[in-house]
């Protein structure tokens, strides 16, 4: 039976393993925080324009965006990183390994950012376009300052969902052999042969995720002074 | 004459919305298209804004020609022509997302290049006349049906058009709002010179308010007079029958 | 207050980006049609050596996230003879050969089995490091045999020479729970799962068990007299490189002669068991 001592010895000691495995956890967590960073920066307004090319009055842009969504939403994202890194040099096009992910990312992520916001776009009424009309306003004008940013507001929430599902989905980029968070984990779990530093990762990812809801959150308030 | 419609033909498809409809409306004039839900008068007042395209016929707005024939002038015409043409929807149509002096000033400031500071007078002038000027910061979910009315009015307004088009503006009201509209919109006739174009199926309100009225059935006007001599002539069955419902 | 704490991670991320930026090892990408022959590299100046950066005791990092373990020692003091600048680029284990082919890496060294499929895809160095694949079971299971294991289950890594070695004996295979072995992404998680009882034993290189049984305590797990044969490791390179092969194959016999290997093999198995 341990003593007290023994137990407060002990405490000490897994709290030490854990100091030692943060610099290395850490620098898992700027991998993490860069695709993430990256991916939400490029895939938004990308998704924007996806939506309208859902919504386009010419067909084939209509057709090929929805080519688009079906194959990207279709096929898992890991072997969008397999093909886009491993598939593409065999016709001459090489990407770094970070830019694969940036890429893959970006236009996986694009197509579901696509398909709210189309929705979004969708559920505005008639009567918004008519009376940016007849005030004079031209499409970009219409669609910037009028429909934009209601649309912002309506899919807030279904975005915050992607946005908390992004910051998991960046754990993929271990197969191009990147050290993100919880392949550093993995690392110093197989060094040392135990689970707590699965578990240190487990709680990083929450800090991560708390954090952006948080923020999340606030957006919604921001906007919530109207409807 | 401010405005000058001249047998325009509206179709969707197989069917025809308006047939041949011709009017002018002179400054400071106030003209109502009466008539059932279906009878044109929507689709009408939709081609005269230019939210439609007529198949047929001109339309001309203070002597700017909108089309010729059915034969539209160009995108930049259009703009210039609809500038001259205000409209308050039936549901009114703001902005949710901009408060009310917002919803006013967006549209002078962002598209005809008018100093903020200019910009807010003129809002601020218009709500003062509607007594709305309490209301500038709200948001347009906290007014009520009579409120938003007035803001799209003022909206409108601001751009200082020729001819002001209403939709149905008591369908949305209760029975002593419209009462109220009716003296705002004789108002603005009255000291703006400004021509109103009204569409209702509201036949005392369009007896209160109109100086002329054009009654319009299947797409087609079907009888047209002063309002005091259409509404008290007995003797036309069609107005009676209608009146009666 | 809102704004500042949106401001505030913004400043956050973008710093993490930089830092990021900065602190990444600048592993430049290999464009395929350069890397023809052994003078090429020299050209270039620098070979990529693909690794698993999740395999101690061959490859791993300490907690300060520098890359050591035998193969990398190993590694570096070949092409510190062969006066080439060595870069160590991770992979993910499952993508080795792919990575190899597709000229992202020119070697695997990593702990890389001998085996006559991968003699078909790639060209080994000598082997410079005997190994078995050896039964691991808990003390307490009574399992003494290969033929205990009927009707068991039994846990390896995927995609390694432990699982071929498995699937190879037919009969054993067939015997199995479930007609086939459970494969973990790591070694480390098969342990666990033979920790918590759910496989019955499981089968790993010997080099990489004994590190895991001598981390855990030799007195929780019993490794069975009985193998799945007996194995060498050798470095993998791309079909074609031969000259490049043979300059490691050279450079590793004189490090076995003049006493470099024994002294990176003592630093982490703590004697010489480096292939004479």
């Amino acid at each position: 039976m341990g003593t007290i001592s023994e137990l407060m010895g002990n405490t000490v000691e897994l709290l030490n393993y854990v100091l030692a495995l943060l610099p290395a956890l850490m620098s898992g967590v700027v991998i993490t925080l860069k695709v993430f960073a990256f991916t939400l920066v490029l895939s938004i307004p990308l998704g924007i324009l996806v939506a309208l090319g859902r919504l386009s009055r010419l067909r084939i842009i209509r057709r090929l965006a929805q080519l688009y969504i079906w194959v990207v939403r279709g096929t898992p994202l890991l072997l969008q990183l397999i093909f886009i890194f491993f598939g593409l040099p065999m016709i001459g096009i090489v990407f770094s390994r970070f830019n694969s992910v940036m890429i893959a990312f970006s236009l996986n992520y694009a197509a579901y950012y696509g398909e709210i916001f189309r929705g979004g776009i969708a559920s505005i009424d008639r009567g918004q376009y008519e009376a940016a009309e007849m005030l004079g306003m031209s499409k970009r004008q219409t669609f910037l300052r009028v429909i934009l940013p209601q649309v912002i507001k309506r899919t807030l929430p279904a975005v915050a969902n992607e946005v908390i599902t992004l910051v998991k989905d960046t754990s993929l980029v271990y197969i191009l052999g990147l050290s993100e968070l919880l392949r550093a984990a993995k690392i110093a779990a197989n060094r040392d042969v135990t689970l707590a530093p699965l578990v240190v990762a487990g709680i990083f990812y929450l800090i991560l995720t708390a954090v952006f809801t948080k923020v999340l959150q606030q957006m919604e308030e921001r906007y919530a002074y109207y409807e | 004459m401010v405005l000058q419609v001249k047998g325009i033909t509206k179709r969707f498809k197989t069917q025809i919305a308006v047939k041949d409809l011709s009017f002018s409306l002179a400054e400071g004039e106030i003209l109502a298209l009466i008539g059932k839900s279906g009878a044109g008068k929507t689709t009408a007042l939709r081609c005269i804004c230019g939210l439609e395209r007529v198949d047929e016929g001109t339309i001309v707005v203070d002597g700017l020609p909108l089309c010729t024939e059915g034969i539209y002038v160009d995108q930049k015409e259009v703009r210039k022509v609809r500038q001259k043409v205000g409209m308050v929807f039936q549901n009114f149509n703001l902005f949710p997302h901009l408060s009310v002096l917002e919803n006013i000033m967006e549209s002078p400031v962002r598209v005809y290049g008018m100093g903020k500071g200019e910009a807010k007078a003129k809002a601020m002038d218009f709500l003062q006349k509607l007594d709305l000027a309490e209301k500038a910061d709200a948001y347009p979910h906290e007014l009520s049906g009579g409120q938003k009315q007035r803001v799209a009015i003022a909206r409108a307004c601001v751009l200082e058009p020729k001819v002001i088009c209403f939709d149905e503006p008591t369908s949305a009201l209760d029975p002593q709002l419209s009462e109220e509209i009716a003296y705002v919109i004789k108002d603005l006739a009255k000291e703006r010179n400004l021509s109103v174009l009204i569409i209702t199926h509201d036949m005392n309100f369009a007896k209160r308010t109109a100086d002329r009225v054009i009654f319009m059935e299947n797409g087609e006007a079907v009888e047209e007079g002063r309002t005091e001599t259409l509404f008290e002539d007995i003797s036309n069955e069609r107005i009676q029958k209608f009146m009666s419902n | 207050m809102k704004k500042m704490m949106i401001l505030g991670l913004v400043a956050l991320m973008t710093m993490g980006v930089f830092a990021g930026c900065a602190a990444e090892k600048p592993v430049t990408e290999a464009p395929a049609a350069e890397l023809t022959g052994y003078e090429a590299l020299v050209e270039r100046g620098y070979v990529i050596v693909g690794l698993d950066d999740t395999f101690a005791p061959l490859g791993f990092r300490t907690t300060d996230g520098e890359l050591v373990g035998f193969d990398v020692d190993l590694a570096k003091e070949v092409f510190a003879r062969l006066e080439l600048e060595v870069q160590f680029q991770p992979i993910d284990w499952s993508m080795k050969e792919t990575e190899l082919n597709s000229g992202n890496i020119d070697m695997i060294w990593n702990g890389y089995t001998i085996t006559p499929e991968r003699e078909e895809k790639v060209a080994f160095s000598k082997p410079y490091l005997k190994n078995r694949q050896v039964i691991v079971v808990l003390p307490e299971s009574g399992i003494a045999t290969k033929a205990d294991l009927t009707g068991k289950n039994v846990a390896c890594q995927s995609e390694s020479s432990a699982y071929a070695a498995i699937v190879a004996d037919e009969a054993f295979t067939a015997a199995l729970d479930g007609g086939a072995p459970i494969a973990f992404d790591t070694n480390n998680e098969a342990f666990m799962d033979l920790e918590a009882g759910r496989v019955n034993a499981l089968v790993a290189d010997e080099i990489m068990a004994m590190y895991y049984i001598g981390e855990k305590g030799v007195e929780n797990y019993i490794v069975l007299d009985e193998d799945f044969g007996k194995e060498e490791y050798g470095v993998g390179f791309r079909q074609g490189d031969s000259e490049l092969v043979q300059k490691v194959n050279e450079t590793l016999d004189a490090m076995k002669e003049d006493g470099a290997a024994a002294k990176v093999s003592t630093v982490y198995f703590g004697k010489d068991i480096v292939n004479k």
